[in-house]
C-alpha cells in the first residue's frame, strides 16, 4: 500500500522535480560513498602518520640523554662555566622530554619500558646532579663513584631506549604493513564500491528516465501515427499527472477534436455534393425544358398527315411528278415528326436539305442552284435535328429571293481542327456586320413573319447548336458586305470511329 | 510484467547498495582495530622476575605461574631483560629494577655478597624482594619460595636405595658410587640441604653401602655446563648413579649417556619435568625425576609480595610441592599433564 502510494505521489510530481530528484539521488549516493571512503582514507593516513612518531621521539630522547651525559663528562673533565650551563640546559630538555613518557604499567612491553626509562632517568638525573655537586665540592672520591653509578645508569637507560626503539619499530612495522595492507584493501574496495555505485546509478538513471520518458515516446509514436493521417487509433492512456500527462491529455483531446472536425467536414461535403448534383440536374432540366419549348414551336403534324393523303391521291391519279413532289414534301415533314426531338446525323440533315431544295426548286421553277462538296467520312457526325434546313431557308428567303439573278447555294462539309465544319455559302445580298452580331447574340428581330417559313428562327438554331456542343463559337456567320453573299459555319465534334465502321 | 521486471531491478540495486554499505562499514571497523591495539589494560602494580636462565622451560613455567597469579590481582609480572638488546647479568638486572622503581622483585638469588647488597638496597628503596628457587639467607628479602630441599633429598635417597636394591642381586664387592652434580659457582644452601637429605636417608637405611661424591660443573658461562658434563663421561670410571640438581644438568647427562652409549650402565636421577626428561623416563634412560610444581612456585612469589603490601610482612619460607616421577607413575603423570 505504502509503495503504491509513494509511486502515485512520485508520478504526480512535475517532470523537472522528477528528473532533478533522480540526479540529486544519484549524486547524493556518490557523495555519501565518497565521504565514507574519504573518512576511511583520512583515518588510515592519520594512523600512518602516527606510526613512526614514537621512534622519532625516542631518537630525540636518546640524543638528549647523550647530551646530558656528555655535558656532565665535559664538566667533570674541564669544569668550565660554559659546560655547566650546557649541562643545565640539556637536563632541562631531557626533563621536558621525560614528561612525555607514560608512567602506566601496561600489558604491552613498550609501555612498561617507558615506565622503567622514566624512573631510571629520574634516578640518573639525581645521580648526575650529585656528581656535579661533588665535583663542585671537589670531593674527588665521591664524584668518581657517583660518576660511575651515573654512567652505569646511563648505559642501562641507553639500552632500554634502544630496545624500546627496536620494539617500537618492530611493532610499528607490523602496524605499518597491516595498515598498508588495509590501504590496499581499501583501494580495491573503493574501486569496487565506486564501480557498483556507478553501475547502479547508471541503471537507476536509465530506469527512471525510461519510466519518465516512456509515456513521451508513446506519445511520439502516437503523434507520428496521427501525422501519417491515421486518426482511428486507440487513445493514449494517461499514466502520470506531470507535463507529459498534461500533453498526452491535450493530444488525446486534439485527436478527438480532429476526428469530430473531419466528420463535420465530411458531412458538409456530402451535403454540398448533393446540392451541386441537384443544381446540375435542375440546370439540365431547364435546358431540356428550353429545348422542348423551342421544339414546341415547330408543329408539322397536321401538314404531314395532309401531305400523305395528297401523295396517295396523286398516285391514284397517276400524276408521277405530283406524287414525287408531294412525297418529297411528306419526307420533309416526316423528318420533322421523326427527328425533331432527337440527335440526328449529318447525313439525315443533308437529306432533309436535299428534300427542301427540291421542294423550293419545284416552287420557284429551278431558280436555286444547289451544290454539295461533302467529305463522306464525316456524314456520321452527330448534331441536333432541324438545324441545316432553317439555315438554308434563311439563305433562300433573305439572301437569294431578294436579289436579281440566279441564286447559288454551296454546302460544304470538311474536317477542320479536329472537328467537322459545315459551311453553307450563298451569293445573296449579304449582311452587315451589325446584323451578324445581333443574330449571333439572339437579338435580331424579324420584321415580318414569312408565310412560307417552317417556323424555326435562326436564334433557335443558334441556341440549339450552342447547347448541343456546349461551345458558344459552334456557329459563325461571315459576310463581306451587302451584295457579297453570306457564309454560315457550323462546327461539330468529329464522328466517332465506331459509328464509321 | 514490465512493472515487475522494473521492481526486480530496483530490488537488486537496493541489495547491491546495502551490500556496498555493509562492506564499507566493515572496512571502517577494520581500520578502527588498529586504534584498539594501542590502548591496553593498565595494571596497579609492577613486579619483575629475575631468573638464571630465562629460556629454560623451568623458568618459563615458574614465570607463567607468577604471571597468571599476578594478572588475577591486576599486577603485571615481567620477566626482566626479556626484551632488552643486551643480555644483562642478574645483578645488573637488579640494579635496573631498583632504578626503575618497580613494585616488587622476584629473584633467583644465590648466596653471593653482591646479591645480598643488591637485595638490601632494593628493600631500602621500599621494594620488597622475594627470592625464588635460590635463596640469599643473609639479605633482607621478605620471603624465600622454593622446594623442600631436605625432603627432596630424602626422596632421592629412597630412589638410590631402590636402585641399589635392584642391583644387589648382582653381588657387588665395591660400594655403589653415587655422584651429585652441583654447580660450582653458586654457593647454594639448598643444594647442601638436599645433599644431606640424601646422605642421611642412605645412612639410616644402612642397607647398602654407597659412596657419595660431588662433581661440580662450571656454570659461569652459557655453554660450560654441557662441556663439563661431557668431560665426566670421557673419564674411564663412571659413577653408578648420577643425581642432577637442575633441568640443564639433567638434559646434558641424559644426552651424554646416549651419545657415549652408557644407557643401562648408569642410573640418572633427574630434576624437573620437561618434555625431554619425561620422554627419557618413558624410555627408561632416566630412572626418576623430581617434578616441581613450578606454577605453584610462581604463584607463591606473587602471593608473598602481595602479602608484604597488604600485611607489611610475609612468611619467610614458602615451599612448593615436589613429586618423584619414575617408570611406575610416568603414564599417569603424562595423562594428567595432557589433561591440563
Amino acid at each position: 500500500m505504502g509503495v503504491r502510494f509513494f509511486k502515485r505521489k512520485f508520478q504526480n510530481l512535475s517532470l523537472q522535480v522528477k528528473i532533478s530528484s533522480i540526479y540529486i539521488l544519484a549524486n547524493l549516493l556518490i557523495f555519501i560513498v565518497n565521504i565514507g571512503l574519504l573518512i576511511g582514507i583520512h583515518k588510515m593516513s592519520g594512523e600512518l602518520d602516527m606510526v613512526y612518531q614514537k621512534n622519532l621521539f625516542l631518537n630525540e630522547l636518546e640524543v638528549s640523554l647523550q647530551t646530558v651525559q656528555d655535558n656532565m663528562t665535559n664538566y667533570l673533565s674541564a669544569k668550565t662555566s660554559d659546560s655547566l650551563e650546557n649541562y643545565y640546559r640539556s637536563v632541562q630538555v631531557y626533563t621536558q622530554l621525560l614528561d612525555e613518557l607514560s608512567d602506566d604499567i601496561t600489558g604491552v612491553s613498550t609501555g612498561r619500558m617507558e615506565h622503567n626509562i622514566k624512573h631510571m632517568s629520574e634516578q640518573y638525573l639525581k645521580q648526575v646532579a650529585q656528581t656535579i655537586e661533588a665535583k663542585r665540592g671537589r670531593n674527588v672520591e665521591k664524584y668518581r663513584v657517583r660518576y660511575e653509578n651515573a654512567t652505569k645508569l646511563y648505559q642501562y637507560i641507553d639500552t632500554y631506549i634502544t630496545s624500546l626503539n627496536r620494539e617500537q619499530f618492530t611493532c610499528n612495522s607490523k602496524n605499518y604493513s597491516e595498515i598498508s595492507k588495509d590501504f590496499r584493501l581499501l583501494e580495491t574496495v573503493s574501486i569496487l564500491i565506486m564501480g557498483v555505485i556507478l553501475v547502479g546509478n547508471i541503471i537507476i538513471i536509465i530506469q527512471f528516465t525510461g519510466a519518465i520518458i516512456s509515456p513521451l515516446s508513446d506519445l511520439a509514436r502516437y503523434a507520428n501515427e496521427v501525422g501519417k493521417g491515421n486518426f482511428d487509433i486507440e487513445l493514449l492512456k494517461v499514466q502520470t499527472e506531470d507535463e507529459i500527462g498534461v500533453v498526452t491529455k491535450a493530444f488525446n483531446q486534439m485527436v478527438i477534436s480532429i476526428r469530430e472536425y473531419i466528420d463535420q467536414i465530411q458531412q458538409r461535403m456530402e451535403v454540398e455534393q448533393k446540392l451541386r448534383e441537384r443544381e446540375l440536374l435542375m440546370e439540365s432540366h431547364l435546358k431540356d425544358a428550353q429545348l422542348k419549348y423551342l421544339r414546341a414551336q415547330i408543329n408539322p403534324h397536321f401538314l404531314f398527315n395532309t401531305l400523305n393523303a395528297a401523295a396517295q391521291l396523286a398516285m391514284m391519279e397517276e400524276a408521277d411528278r405530283t406524287y414525287e413532289y408531294v412525297q418529297n414534301v411528306a419526307e420533309f415533314f416526316r423528318y420533322n415528326i421523326k427527328k425533331s426531338n432527337e440527335i440526328v446525323t449529318l447525313r439525315d440533315e443533308i437529306q432533309l436539305v436535299d428534300h427542301y431544295i427540291y421542294i423550293l426548286n419545284v416552287r420557284f421553277s429551278g431558280e436555286i442552284h444547289y451544290e454539295k462538296k461533302i467529305d463522306g467520312n464525316l456524314l456520321n457526325a452527330e448534331m441536333p435535328g432541324m438545324v441545316l434546313q432553317p439555315i438554308i431557308e434563311n439563305c433562300v428567303n433573305h439572301g437569294i429571293r431578294e436579289m436579281a439573278g440566279k441564286g447559288e447555294i454551296l454546302l460544304q462539309v470538311y474536317e477542320v481542327f479536329q472537328g467537322v465544319c459545315i459551311q453553307i455559302s450563298d451569293n445573296g445580298i449579304g449582311m452587315r456586320q451589325e446584323q451578324i452580331a445581333s443574330i449571333l447574340n439572339g437579338n435580331y428581330q424579324v420584321s415580318e413573319k414569312k408565310s412560307d417559313s417552317n417556323g424555326i428562327a435562326m436564334d433557335n438554331v443558334i441556341s440549339r447548336i450552342r447547347l448541343f456542343t456546349g461551345n458558344e463559337d459552334a456557329i459563325d456567320i461571315e459576310s463581306e458586305g451587302v451584295g457579297k453573299g453570306t457564309k454560315v459555319f457550323i462546327y461539330l465534334p468529329l464522328p466517332q470511329k465506331v459509328d464509321d465502321v | 510484467m514490465k512493472h515487475k521486471k522494473r521492481m526486480l531491478i530496483f530490488a537488486t540495486l537496493l541489495i547491491c547498495m546495502v551490500l556496498t554499505a555493509a562492506v564499507g562499514i566493515r572496512l571502517l571497523q577494520l581500520s578502527m582495530k588498529h586504534g584498539e591495539e594501542i590502548t591496553d589494560e593498565k595494571y596497579d602494580r609492577y613486579y619483575v622476575m629475575i631468573a638464571d636462565d630465562r629460556k629454560s622451560s623451568l623458568w618459563k613455567s615458574i614465570y607463567q605461574g607468577a604471571f597468571e597469579k599476578g594478572k588475577s590481582e591486576n599486577i603485571y609480572v615481567e620477566m626482566l631483560g626479556d626484551n632488552l638488546d643486551i643480555d644483562y647479568s642478574k645483578e645488573q638486572l637488579m640494579e635496573i629494577a631498583i632504578a626503575s622503581k618497580v613494585d616488587g622483585i622476584i629473584v633467583s638469588a644465590d648466596e653471593s655478597e653482591e646479591m645480598t647488597q643488591l637485595i638490601n638496597q632494593a628493600v631500602d628503596n621500599q621494594i620488597p624482594v622475594v627470592t625464588v628457587y635460590g635463596d640469599n639467607t643473609q639479605s633482607k628479602r621478605s620471603c624465600f619460595v622454593g622446594i623442600g630441599s631436605y625432603n627432596l633429598g630424602r626422596e632421592y635417597g629412597k630412589k638410590v636405595i631402590e636402585i641399589a636394591g635392584s642391583n644387589a642381586q648382582v653381588q657387588r664387592k665395591e660400594p655403589m658410587k653415587v655422584c651429585m652434580i652441583v654447580n660450582s659457582y653458586t654457593k647454594d644452601y639448598g643444594q647442601n640441604i638436599l645433599c644431606s637429605g640424601i646422605q642421611e636417608t642412605i645412612e639410616e637405611a644402612n642397607a647398602v653401602s654407597a659412596e657419595i661424591s660431588y662433581i661440580s660443573v662450571d656454570d659461569t658461562n652459557a655453554f660450560s655446563v654441557e662441556e663439563s658434563i661431557r668431560d665426566i663421561f670421557m673419564e674411564e670410571e663412571l659413577p653408578d648413579v648420577f643425581i642432577c640438581l637442575n633441568e640443564l644438568n639433567t638434559t646434558c647427562v641424559y644426552q651424554a649417556a646416549i651419545d657415549y652409549n652408557k644407557v643401562g650402565q648408569i642410573h640418572i636421577l633427574g630434576y624437573y619435568d620437561s618434555e625431554t626428561i619425561l620422554q627419557a623416563i618413558d624410555r627408561n634412560v632416566i630412572d626418576a625425576t623430581a617434578a616441581i610444581n613450578t606454577r605453584q612456585l610462581g604463584e607463591y612469589c606473587v602471593q608473598a609480595l602481595s602479602e608484604v603490601y597488604e600485611l607489611g610482612y610475609s612468611s619467610q619460607y614458602l615451599l612448593a610441592d615436589v613429586e618423584i616421577i619414575d617408570d611406575k607413575n610416568i603414564k599417569k603423570y603424562l595423562e594428567q599433564k595432557e589433561e591440563k
